[in-house]
């Protein structure tokens, strides 16, 4: 890919006539059928738990031959483009301050232990950020694709900036968080869309000369202020850093592979509006994909300990917080609980179609994608931060086998984490805390 | 020997915020009787198996020492450099422009909070996407300054020579938009990038002054509260704020935006070096109407009623609730905290007041007769006393604590508990299983939530959390009184237990708000919220003197005076200095 500029790129890719609206995405309409397509990176987020003996395979059962259990039903005809696992732990989650629906959170991109927040009063201690860079982001900064967004990050109703609704961090205490309104989405995706390019030009030049500007008061500053501050400055400049690299691409928005319209506007907190808005930030994120803005994106479903309730499927009485703890026992509320898991799967479903539906060249866009799908807890009912329910999708440019499962006797989740390098074609011996890796899952690469 | 000694013994620790996780799955009714008992928090320790039934320990703000001699070594804590938060942008390019722009609130990324204010200096952080918005920002403010140089232009380019001119604006703009003059290397600076404009097509003189405000705006002097401050003679330890970082301290504390043009003329003549300076300035800033709706962001954060408006009430159980009404309930309490702070200056009255504001809204809300002629604008009113006391029987914070369709005594709880008396909640024990029976529509919510108070497993915790949350059961999930639920009489009685001074029986909400108007443990706890809120940081064990002192000037020579509380803050030397930790690495 290097040797070829992006409009290169997606010229060859057949993009240009991706056409209004976004779901319109064209079959066979290749231009040019060669390669090579790079590899993408998505990651899924779902909350609370689910339910494993509804869900796949069970331990023990065998790479193939096995059945999809309920929850994951809806994704059957995809059934060989996935990995699933058994026996994966997110051992990091089990240390540290807080709770373990945030404990889940912090380590379940960073492969660390929880920090403890600045809040160190007598004795007690409280709850802080994830403690190290995600691996998507650890691999968006080894991709180094040069695309338009280094990366993408895209929520659904995740309400509270906390840590147990941050996934995504940057490094140490720099959670990365979400875009929830699909319209911004769709800008930040875009960028501006039909200006006048000689004023476009022009306001790249301003930009350009303010922020070198602006780096020489960082830089003068930095040698001024305490170690602390420094360390803060310095995170600061490295995201004016990452802005001043796509400058040029923000005026020259990837206008061959037409954006379309906006999505209409929501209100982005709405129970209601839920599904759809849940569709309209699948379809951007797929888009984006496919017209290679960026080559890793993340898309959260809400936030751990959720206020959310499926109002749209006529779930009024209970948040799905609420109905993860539901007791085994409890037919009604189970069925609910259910229910709102295969919901999901359907929406996972649909993405696939979706990456399934983009064409490049004698594959699909899905073939390029490695999807993971996972979530803080294995079981809202018990806490339970063994066994989560992982699940691998797509074909990471041929990487990944599908129409497997995998399952283990308790191998930390930061195994799958450093696997996900190797899949994506920068691979290394660990990722997150050493203390939780032992190098990629066996028998998955 | 209890659970919480335990773990500080052995150096281990209880947090907060799962608590709020854990006990809301507990919350809808206890577990099977049948369920294990809870096994050891602590592990591979000669600890005996805690009894969970004891009540759990909850940890609170460092107390003050046996003793916080006057001589004692000032130690200001662990200070952060402070970007500016949402609120403070758009006040602070408001009263740079004198026009309020409304660019970063609805339109910035929302903050990350920490301890649940939007200022902590720690979870203010800048990612790529902040940069951009920060990149757009400063544009549209070089727009604005644009579409009128005329008003911001300290002379006239045709009369004293474009460049003179040029150098004149970055000199009196760059003051206040740094809020600090500039060095003679950045006048030098900004003037290359003013020359940069030749280059560019257009007007040189616009577009080069479009260009240095575009910066000024980027630049972290703007973006951040910079503090360098100066070397202390004799005190190795500590560095000085400078006048101009102090009076920043100042506006954004009590405005929420940069100083005013008396502020920097009183930095200037030297007066923030004195306490008695700075007291004339906090004085003087509180009773600038800027302060009410500074301050606003302390209390609406506290009390955490921010998001009452866009709450959903469950139309089957609230079916004549209005988005209109949920706001007039932050107008109520807002009303009635301004009118607190600044009429009654006397905040016993925060929770005791007999006292409180209606519209007509509020009136129809809480299904009370407050006469004819209320109409949009918030009045004040006597409340029945027996009824209502104090901003904990308000609905906004009410509302706020409770489900879309029924109340949450352990919300209530927790609230109190964590928000009130500044505890922190133990999260649950590992291991248990946190499940739900079915719910019992014959039942109270009182009724059920006994039921699960007398499991073992849980009532460690919920023997805590229940019971301040049960003394609100006479009002809905709305605020509004009640005093029959299902058919049942409600019973608001309730003993706490584990606070220390506040211990005992109480009927009701109104008994507890009588207690805490003069509790000494709700006003060290109201002291270390500002101080969080006022410093952007958690308390640290080193902060238990500074915490004293505001106690003291606050409580007991302030009268409870938030005034006083404002005083005593901004006159204390942790104000006035940093650490000098950390600037030792700086070069010549």
């Amino acid at each position: 890919m290097s040797t070829l500029t992006r409009r290169t790129f997606l010229r060859r890719a057949g993009l240009g006539a991706l056409a209004l609206p976004l779901l319109q995405l064209p079959r066979g309409a290749r231009a040019d059928s060669s390669g090579p397509f790079p590899k993408r990176l998505l990651v899924l987020f779902q909350p609370n738990g689910t339910k494993k003996e509804l869900w796949g395979p069970q331990p023990g059962d065998p790479e193939r031959g096995w059945q999809l259990g309920p929850i994951l039903e809806p994704l059957t005809p995809f059934k060989d483009r996935l990995v699933l696992f058994n026996g994966v732990d997110n051992l990091a989650a089990l240390e540290g301050p807080g709770g373990p629906h945030q404990r889940g959170m912090a380590a379940l991109l960073t492969g660390r232990v929880i920090g403890e927040g600045d809040f160190v009063g007598g004795d007690g201690r409280r709850a802080g950020w994830g403690n190290g860079i995600s691996i998507d982001q650890h691999i968006a900064q080894r991709l180094a694709a040069g695309t338009p967004l280094t990366s993408l990050e895209l929520g659904v109703r995740v309400q509270e900036s906390v840590p147990r609704g941050r996934m995504i961090y940057r490094g140490p205490e720099q959670p990365v968080p979400p875009e929830n309104d699909p319209v911004v989405a769709y800008q930040r995706i875009f960028g501006q869309q039909g200006g006048d390019p000689t004023a476009m030009r022009r306001q790249l030049a301003e930009r350009r000369s303010v922020l070198d500007q602006v780096f020489q008061d960082f830089q003068a500053l930095e040698r001024r202020v305490s170690a602390a501050d420094r360390e803060k400055l310095q995170q600061h400049a490295a995201s004016l850093r990452d802005l001043e690299g796509r400058l040029g691409a923000m005026v020259d928005p990837p206008a061959q592979c037409a954006p379309g319209v906006s999505p209409p506007s929501r209100d982005p907190m709405s129970e209601a509006e839920y599904g759809a808005l849940v569709t309209a930030q699948i379809d951007l994120m797929v888009t984006a994909l496919a017209c290679d803005v960026t080559r890793v994106a993340s898309l959260q479903f809400s936030t751990a300990v959720n206020a959310l309730r499926f109002t749209f499927m006529g779930l009024n009485d209970q948040q799905g917080h609420s109905l993860s703890h539901a007791g085994d026992s409890n037919a009604i509320l189970q069925g609910q609980w259910e229910a709102m898991l295969t919901w999901y799967s359907r929406q996972v479903a649909y993405l696939l179609e979706r990456l399934a539906a983009v064409p490049e060249g004698d594959g699909t866009l899905l073939d390029n994608t490695l999807i993971v799908w996972t979530n803080e807890l294995s079981r809202g009912n018990t806490h339970s931060l063994r066994d989560l329910p992982f699940v691998l999708a797509g074909g990471a440019g041929g990487a990944l086998r599908g129409g497997r499962h995998l399952s283990y006797d308790g191998l930390p989740h930061n195994d799958l984490l450093v696997s996900l390098t190797h899949l994506m074609g920068v691979p290394e011996p660990s990722f997150g805390d050493a203390a939780f890796c032992n190098g990629p899952l066996p028998g998955l690469l | 020997m209890s659970l919480a000694h335990h773990l500080r013994t052995l150096g281990v620790a209880l947090s907060v915020a799962p608590a709020l996780g854990g006990l809301m799955g507990c919350e809808e009714g206890p577990p099977p009787a049948n369920m294990a008992p809870a096994p050891p928090v602590v592990g591979g320790t000669t600890a005996p198996p805690p009894d969970v039934t004891e009540p759990p320990e909850v940890v609170t703000p460092p107390p003050p020492p046996p003793e916080c001699p006057a001589d004692a070594p000032l130690d200001p804590g662990p200070t952060l450099v402070r970007r500016l938060n949402r609120t403070e942008y758009d006040h602070t390019v408001r009263d740079l422009l004198g026009e309020d722009l409304g660019l970063a609130l609805g339109a910035f990324t929302p903050e990350e909070e920490m301890l649940g204010f939007d200022n902590n200096a720690r979870a203010l952080q800048v990612t790529p996407v902040h940069a951009e918005q920060f990149m757009t920002g400063a544009e549209a403010v070089a727009g604005h300054v644009a579409a009128d140089f005329a008003a911001f232009l300290p002379c006239d380019p045709a009369e004293i020579g474009e460049d003179a001119c040029a150098a004149a604006f970055i000199h009196t703009f760059g003051r206040r938009a740094w809020r600090r003059p500039l060095t003679a290397a950045e006048q030098a600076r900004l003037m290359a990038l003013y020359a940069e404009g030749e280059a560019l097509e257009g007007p040189a003189f616009e577009t080069g002054l479009s260009l240095v405000v575009q910066a000024l705006l980027q630049s972290p002097h703007f973006l951040y509260r910079v503090e360098v401050g100066t070397p202390v003679e004799g005190d190795a330890t500590l560095r000085a704020l400078t006048a101009d970082e102090l009076a920043s301290r100042l506006s954004y504390l009590l405005w929420a935006s940069m100083p005013d043009a008396a502020l920097f003329d009183a930095a200037d003549r030297g007066e923030l070096s004195t306490p008695e300076g700075i007291a004339a300035q906090s004085a003087r800033l509180l009773a600038d109407p800027r302060a009410r709706d500074g301050l606003w962001r302390f209390f609406v954060q506290w009390l955490a009623i921010e998001d009452v408006p866009s709450l959903v009430r469950d139309a089957r159980y609230y079916p004549d609730v209005t988005p209109e009404q949920l706001a007039a309930l932050v107008g109520e309490t807002r009303a009635f905290v301004e009118f607190v702070v600044f009429e009654a200056r006397d905040m016993r009255a925060l929770f005791d007041a007999p006292y409180s504001f209606r519209n007509a809204a509020l009136a129809s809300l809480y299904g009370e007769d407050v006469g004819a002629g209320l109409g949009d604008a918030l009045v004040k009113v006597p409340v029945d006393p027996q009824v209502r006391r104090g901003v904990l029987t308000h609905g906004s914070i009410l509302a706020a604590t409770a489900k879309p369709n029924m109340t949450s005594p352990v919300h209530r709880g927790k609230f109190i508990r964590e928000h009130i008396f500044c505890e922190t909640l133990p999260p649950p024990p590992a291991g248990v299983p946190i499940v739900a029976p079915d719910p019992d529509p014959a039942l109270t919510t009182r009724e059920r939530w006994a039921i699960h108070s007398s499991e073992p497993s849980c009532r460690g915790c919920h023997q805590l959390i229940d019971p301040p949350g049960f003394l609100f059961e006479g009002y809905d999930a709305v605020g509004k009184a009640r005093s029959v639920e299902n058919g049942h009489p409600i019973d608001a009685t309730g003993r706490l237990i584990g606070t220390g001074e506040l211990d005992g029986d109480y009927a009701d909400g109104v008994a507890l708000a009588r207690a805490l108007a003069t509790s000494e443990t709700a006003h060290r706890c109201l002291t270390t919220q500002f101080f969080r809120y006022a410093f952007g940081r958690g308390e640290t064990s080193v902060d238990a003197c500074t915490l004293d002192d505001l106690y003291t000037g606050y409580a007991e020579a302030g009268a409870y005076d938030f005034n006083a509380l404002v005083g005593a803050l901004t006159a204390h030397p942790a104000f006035r200095h940093r650490r000098a930790q950390g600037f030792e690495e700086v070069a010549p």
